[in-house]
């Protein structure tokens, strides 16, 4: 497995740096959509690892 | 860290590499009947999937730094706003920023089933070539 891109396919770095994106973007939105939480302690733990 | 720091450092690195070590070319049976246009509609939707992940972000600094709030710099420090404090602003750039999170997500959701329909449908290697350990 090469790190880098070939002709052929996406290299590790660049597929660990995709699957990486979709799990923070994700896990960044569901805390983000907290918001509709009444104001309190648990929207105040969520907005921090959000931000 | 935070979860917006990650995505941006995510992002630096991926358009950093993707500026050294461009993408491999389009391997579908589909692309070479519509060449060109294929081409630049797959450019166009990378384009539709990093703008919101650039501007996401940066909007949402906005939101902290016209709350009045300090900016938390990757837990070592905390830059002062420089505006002083405009509810105002603050809550319509948080529905900026919401908005475009929300798009942002389905967007992510329609590559994602672009992606399946590639693999199962058309049959090509579009999506095993971002699969880690995937044989093409």
């Amino acid at each position: 497995m090469h790190w880098t891109n070939t002709n052929a396919r996406y290299g590790a770095g660049p597929q660990v740096l995709h699957w990486l994106t979709v799990v923070f973007v994700v896990a960044g939105w569901l805390p983000g959509s907290s918001a509709l939480l009444p104001k309190g302690p648990p929207r105040g733990r969520s907005a921090c690892g959000h931000i | 860290m935070t979860l917006g720091e990650c995505v941006v450092l995510l992002l630096i690195g991926r358009l950093a590499w993707r500026v050294g070590n461009p993408p491999p070319p389009d391997p579908t049976r589909f692309g070479r009947l519509f060449g060109r246009f294929l081409e630049i509609a797959a450019k166009l939707s990378h384009f539709a999937l990093y703008a919101p992940l650039v501007i996401v972000p940066f909007v949402g600094i906005v939101v902290q730094l016209k709350r009045g709030n300090a900016l938390p710099v990757l837990g070592l420090w905390n830059v002062a706003s420089p505006w002083p404090a405009d509810r105002a602003v603050a809550r319509s750039a948080l529905g900026a920023h919401e908005f475009l999170a929300n798009a942002l997500l389905i967007l992510a959701g329609i590559h994602a089933v672009a992606a399946l329909v590639h693999h199962y449908a058309l049959r090509d290697r579009t999506l095993t070539r971002m699969l880690p350990g995937a044989t093409t």
